[in-house]
């Protein structure tokens, strides 16, 4: 045998050994003092995540769970690519977290391909009934739990108080009367517009469960899509006309255009979180918006659907499942945590039981001192619990950007485009293997 | 006589030291010293070019699946790119764009390259590095810089017109989005084209200037007839770099898209459609295949254009 693996095979002998002795040495020591002291050393998982306050927020976690380290990494978010460092790293089978945020959206393609741990087994069961319907039922597959939801984002209607009584316009209670009151703004002020396309903002989805559409359905490997149907060419239609009528703006969300187009429409589809980019971009403005229900496509039945939102997950290859499903658990549903994240944020609560009205209540100072947290929860309320997110939802959004926008500038017709999205979106769920229905 | 004259035996003295027998090692030796010398660009060609060459063809044979794993589909992908719209739309785009930039940019080039030659420039030094800064800037940091100066909402071009109470430019907008990029191009480019055909320039014999000047001919007629002509190897070599550039142009519709992702779409150029098939999609098998698509369309294009020059050569 070669020196070197003589070196080796010695090293390694004596390394079991030392750790044994250790081992033998640290265990009778606990067992003696028989106090509450682990004597094992600490577990240390890591998380992905890009949410504020989390590092506060996984301080207090480590100070009640002595025995759990957590090494939270901010991985960034917002950019449309956060998933890409994951991807990879599952690609490679390392480098890979023990919990990761993941959007509600993507939650079913994790779980798709066997990357998430299925939460039932460590208790999480029992959380069901701490949170609305709404966010859980995005959190469930079935039986199986694959995450613990950070927040959910229920959507409403914000607009300028002040130029809707300047113009004497009614504040719209469907999408018809939505239609009306853009072309009564854009001939009042033409420099204005009611608001900016949904569509443009990548909420074309959204607008779908709003309209109550269940353009997906999946169960285990069988996908259902359904995205050119009547209700869907309906919804894309109505965008389509008032965009080219230019009765709403089309600046793409998250760009310095789209920023500073706060000052100039009169409204905005808004989720929950939706403060904080209005709130820097019009700050001329803040005091005079206000919230109303969403616009809906039948007078009288309130709909509202979910823009966003996050929640914490398990990653199958993880070391330490147990610690990790304590953490996100913990994190995500314990009153401590909860509170902490009102005194630090005051968004929008999770857990029924921090709706109060009480924190619900809170006033506004840019929506004028509305209590718009009350708002959104009750808009939860009428969230259509049954839609389902496909799993391939990350190559799902670019393919619908692409086709509904060329639609709704009129480079092609409306069910052109919506035919041609529902081939792409099934031949390549069949390229993936998936069944489709 | 000292060399040996039996049969087989090699006279030079330095190599049959031996009387009559021949070292098989030394003539080893000898016969291998060609590739000695080969085997560092034969090493690096195959790590950095044929195996990963090989490995994204492999790639391409395959289909991994979210159900099902990896699958061997032979030729599935390429008939998938052959009726594959988006990506026949991104290559009918770039031949498009290329067919208008190449020939303004290498126009320009060529033109600044014999004003600068033809004595008559002021501080010609100056002009030449002036033309040349922007080829210093890295690509990234140009598609920033214009994209900012582009921009709707805070640059300076939409301030003066919104100033002035001039119409908005569009040169984010759809139909304005080409010409944009063709701006970045050429104005990034052009810099470093004019140099070689500067230098190309220099190597003409002056006395051929003092010829056709005796002859009658002025600066206009020489610069057409003399200097063009003789600095064709140039301008062709340039020509093919500039069509296999252009086809694959990636980083100026991708840091544009951030501003306007509703123009640039994922497959505006066969490269963005590919990066964004690996990046969101994770489809790496398609994408090979998408790869060697547009290699193959490089190829056509490039070899297009050595017919086209080799004809004019035969005139």
């Amino acid at each position: 045998m070669s020196v070197m693996a003589r070196f080796y095979r010695t090293t390694r002998t004596t390394g079991v050994a030392g750790v044994v002795a250790a081992a033998v040495m640290l265990a009778p020591s606990g067992a003696m003092h028989g106090n509450a002291v682990p004597s094992k050393a600490p577990v240390t998982i890591t998380m992905w995540g890009w949410s504020p306050h989390t590092e506060d927020l996984t301080k207090l976690f480590e100070q009640t769970h002595p025995g759990i380290k957590v090494n939270y990494v901010n991985t960034g978010g917002g950019t449309g690519k956060e998933y890409t460092k994951l991807q990879v790293a599952l690609k490679a089978g390392k480098g890979l977290p023990e919990a990761v945020m993941l959007e509600h959206y993507v939650l079913p393609q994790f779980a798709a391909s066997g990357s998430l741990v299925d939460l039932s087994q460590y208790g999480a069961k029992s959380i069901a009934k701490d949170f609305v319907p709404a966010v859980w039922s995005q959190m469930i597959q079935g039986s199986k739990i694959y995450g613990t939801p950070l927040d959910y984002a229920p959507m409403a209607f914000a607009y300028r108080k002040d130029l809707f009584d300047q113009y004497h316009l009614k504040v719209p209670t469907t999408w018809a009367e939505y239609a009306q009151t853009a072309a009564a703004l854009h001939k009042a002020d033409p420099k204005m517009v009611l608001g900016n396309s949904p569509l443009d903002e990548g909420n074309f989805l959204g607008m779908l469960w709003q309209a109550k559409d269940q353009a997906f359905h999946v169960n285990g490997t069988t996908v259902s899509i359904n995205v050119a149907d009547g209700t869907a060419q309906k919804v894309l239609s109505f965008w389509a006309n008032l965009v080219q009528q230019h009765l709403v703006s089309t600046f793409p969300a998250f760009t310095p255009s789209w920023n500073s187009s706060f000052n100039s429409v009169a409204s905005w589809i808004t989720p929950s979180w939706g403060l904080v980019f209005p709130q820097p971009a019009a700050a001329k403005s803040s005091g005079k918006w206000r919230l109303a229900p969403l616009p809906t496509w039948t007078k009288g039945v309130p709909s509202s659907a979910m823009w966003g939102g996050s929640a914490y997950s398990v990653m199958a290859k993880s070391a330490h499942p147990k610690e990790a499903a304590e953490y996100v658990i913990w994190m995500n549903d314990s009153p401590k945590a909860a509170a902490l994240q009102q005194k630090l944020s005051g968004a929008f609560p999770v857990l029924k039981s921090f709706s109060t009205p009480k924190v619900l209540g809170t006033p506004s100072p840019f929506f004028g001192g509305q209590a718009i947290n009350e708002l959104y929860y009750k808009a939860a309320a009428s969230v259509d619990p049954h839609w389902q997110w496909n799993p391939f939802m990350i190559y799902t959004n670019q393919e619908v950007q692409a086709d509904v926008i060329a639609a709704e500038k009129g480079k092609t017709g409306v069910s052109a485009a919506l035919s041609k999205l529902q081939n792409d979106l099934v031949s390549y769920a069949k390229n993936q293997g998936f069944t489709v229905k | 006589m000292q060399a040996s004259t039996r049969l087989g035996a090699d006279p030079n003295p330095l190599v049959a030291r031996r009387r009559g027998i021949r070292s098989p090692l030394r003539l080893l030796r000898r016969g291998s010293i060609p590739y000695i010398f080969l085997a560092p660009f034969v090493t690096l060609f195959s790590f950095f070019f044929l195996i990963p060459l090989g490995y994204a063809f492999r790639l391409s044979l395959y289909q991994e699946r979210m159900i099902g794993g990896t699958v061997f589909v032979g030729s599935g992908n390429y008939q998938q790119l052959l009726h594959d719209s988006d990506f026949w739309d991104g290559v009918q785009r770039v031949v498009l764009y290329g067919l208008v930039v190449i020939p303004l940019g290498l126009g320009l080039a060529l033109l600044f390259a014999l004003f600068i030659d033809s004595g008559t420039v002021p501080f010609a030094g100056l002009f030449r590095l002036g033309f040349f800064l922007p080829y210093a800037i890295p690509g990234v940091v140009a598609a920033l810089l214009w994209g900012y100066l582009y921009g709707p909402a805070f640059g300076p071009f939409a301030q003066a017109a919104t100033q002035f109470n001039l119409p908005q430019p569009q040169f984010l907008s759809d139909s304005g989005m080409l010409p944009s990029i063709g701006n970045i191009s050429i104005w990034l480019y052009t810099g470093s084209n004019m140099i070689i055909f500067f230098a190309a320039l220099q190597s003409i014999p002056a006395d051929l200037y003092e010829a056709a000047t005796m002859d009658g001919a002025n600066g206009r007629r020489i610069a057409w007839h003399i200097k063009v002509p003789l600095i064709a190897p140039a301008l062709a070599m340039m020509g093919i770099l500039s069509i296999i550039g252009t086809l694959q142009i990636f980083t100026e519709p991708q840091i544009l898209a951030q501003l306007a992702p509703d123009v640039i779409g994922t497959h505006y150029t066969p490269n963005l459609y590919a990066y964004n098939l690996a990046a969101t999609g994770q489809q790496f098998n398609y994408v090979a295949a998408v790869s060697f698509g547009l290699g193959a369309v490089i190829i056509v294009c490039s070899s297009l254009f050595l017919g086209i020059v080799n004809r004019i050569r035969m005139d």
